[in-house]
């Protein structure tokens, strides 16, 4: 039989554990609710369900060169300022950057028929439009499914982007490592659209949380005890927590397209991708790319991003891996490496 | 564990002890229930893998994937209330979900075997310690399943069935809304449809926009090149 732990030091671990319970529901009770994206920032313009902003800057600097971030449909752009001590928009700004943000909203039932094309020649087009005012192309950051759309446009119109960044961006979707794409091959993506209409953004979740279900679901609350009686803790994730049950519903046609196109026929490798009848050609990206990644991302593999190396036509393409996971790239300690570099790479060229 | 009783005789002193934690009291009766709990725990994990349990260990792990599988339609009833479950579900649905059951007793068996060895290699010296190594043993008997054939089909076949359900729910709700002379939801998505026919084609507006200034080119590469460019590390 499996040798026991000394059973004084188990009722003791028990207490322990049990006191820590204690003081982190007393905590929680005195803590405000959490607020997320508090970086000062003004909208420009609605254009449907989608906003763009514009961050005020850093006080004594200047607003250099302008960067319009776009983010996910999946999830909401919030984890890019969840606080201010964490906030990627906030080291981009105090880097001296002019930093605007594509914020995609919240799609409703009347949104269901918004396709790919919609979104990137439509939405991210307006919005590269005004955020240029006719000065020439901008710098443009992609995040994620952001940064695919982003290459989409890239290709299309690369007269209007100066320099394209790309994070923790899938472009070979079928990397053997990447469980999410092996779950989506055999499912009827057309009948699930049709079915539901809009994708719901729980059925997202849930699909994202059964990659590491005991982790995801089990250990992280646990492991939440050790620091239930630290308020910034406990304030850190909770505003976690809030971002990440924070998910959009998905238009229905362009969910059905990013499945099909890019999960199951990897069409952005293959170079057989078409938005409104116009054929993208990643050949046609000739602008400097930084093609940022996570070295442990376990939804976007690092070798799902690499593959963009091998596609683009620049001749000036870099690229910048970072050791942490798909949100810690974001989020961790260390995370202001990231924008660190980017501002570094946009600012040298 | 030579009965299905023995499986709550098995899970008892937990359930105690839980009991225990929520009263905000001594841990279920202290230190000798914990120990017993810890005990029999392992002894259950043990008698689980012992080859020649026979017809009986069958039994109890077909009990036991029956409880799996009602706690699955408990968790999905409660997060997708409009999944089909029960009696009235369709055929497909029940038996792909019972299939999909099957997988995961699969993986809770591997879990089992992968956490009984941890144990026997190094023992915990902790309860904390003894649970992340559950954790660990788990996850990893997951992700070994997550990636086979027999998981991704399973999967996907419970996900197809699933909308084939809902599809031909909400078609016996549309058929009673047009009985009623009520708005379907296939109008309504056809109303959306035609507004968003209105509006100008994307590609349109992107051939209409300005011709922007050139932008400065890094040039075009030759095809093909070896890439040279090596990751750079953080900066700690």
């Amino acid at each position: 039989m499996t040798a026991l732990p000394d059973p004084a030091a188990i009722e003791r671990e028990l207490r322990e554990f049990q006191r820590r319970l204690a003081a982190g529901a007393a905590t929680l009770a005195g803590l405000p609710p959490v607020t997320l994206a508090t970086a000062p920032r003004d909208a420009l313009y609605v254009d449907g369900k989608a906003t763009l902003w514009r961050y005020r800057p850093s006080s004594g600097t200047k607003a250099g060169p302008k960067l319009l971030i776009v983010f996910a449909l999946v999830n909401r752009p919030t984890v890019l300022d969840l606080q201010p001590d964490r906030s990627l928009i906030r080291s981009l700004l105090a880097a001296g950057l002019d930093v605007y943000l594509l914020d995609w909203g919240y799609p409703d039932r009347g949104d269901r028929h918004t396709t790919l094309a919609d979104y990137t020649l439509g939405y991210l087009h307006r919005a590269v439009l005004r955020v240029s005012a006719g000065e020439g192309p901008i710098n443009l950051l992609g995040v994620c499914q952001g940064g695919t759309l982003s290459l989409l446009y890239a290709s299309l119109e690369p007269e209007r982007i100066a320099r394209l960044v790309t994070m923790v961006t899938p472009v070979d979707f079928q990397t053997p490592d990447n469980l999410l794409s092996k779950w989506a091959q055999g499912v009827d993506v057309a009948r699930l659209v049709e079915t539901f209409g809009n994708v719901p953004g729980e059925l997202l979740n849930a699909t994202f949380l059964s990659l590491m279900p005991f982790r995801l679901t089990l250990q992280k609350y646990l492991a939440l005890i050790d620091g239930a009686d630290r308020p910034r803790e406990l304030e850190s994730f909770l505003r976690m927590e809030q971002w990440i049950f924070d998910s959009p519903d998905q238009a229905g046609a362009a969910f059905g397209e990013f499945i099909r196109w890019f999960y199951q026929e990897n069409r952005l490798v293959k170079g057989t991708v078409s938005l409104a009848g116009r054929a993208v050609d990643l050949g046609r990206i000739t602008m400097p790319v930084l093609n940022v990644y996570a070295t442990a991302d376990h939804l976007v593999p690092p070798a799902a991003s690499r593959a963009l190396g091998g596609l683009v036509g620049s001749r000036d393409y870099r690229e910048f891996a970072f050791e942490a996971g798909h949100i810690g790239i974001y989020v961790s300690s260390r995370a202001a490496a990231v924008p660190a570099a980017i501002a570094e790479w946009l600012k040298g060229r | 564990m030579k009965s299905p009783d023995d499986l709550q005789a098995w899970l008892e002193p937990w359930r105690r002890l839980g009991e225990g934690f929520l009263a905000g009291g001594a841990p279920g009766g202290g230190v000798a229930e914990a120990n017993a709990a810890f005990t029999r725990f392992a002894e259950g994990y043990a008698s689980l893998l012992r080859p020649a349990a026979g017809a009986g260990a069958g039994r109890e792990w077909a009990r036991y994937t029956a409880e799996l599988r009602a706690l699955a339609e408990r968790f999905v009833t409660s997060a997708f209330p409009e999944w089909p479950t029960g009696p009235h579900a369709g055929n497909e649905w029940s038996r792909e979900l019972a299939n999909w059951s099957t997988v995961l007793g699969g993986i809770a068996t591997d879990a089992a075997e992968r956490f009984s060895a941890s144990l026997g290699r190094d023992p915990p010296v902790s309860l904390r310690a003894a649970f992340d190594r559950w954790i660990d043993a788990a996850e990893a008997a997951y992700q070994a399943a997550a990636h086979s054939d027999a998981f991704i089909g399973a999967q996907a076949r419970l996900v197809n069935a699933f909308v084939k359900e809902r599809a031909r729910q909400q078609d016996l709700l549309e058929r009673g809304a047009r009985a009623l002379g009520l708005p379907t939801r296939r109008e309504i998505d056809s109303l959306h449809d035609a507004l968003r026919a209105l509006r100008p084609a994307p590609a349109a507006d992107a051939a209409a926009a300005p011709a922007a200034p050139a932008a400065p080119r890094a040039g075009r590469k030759a095809a093909p090149r070896a890439r040279t460019a090596k990751p750079r590390r953080p900066r700690q």
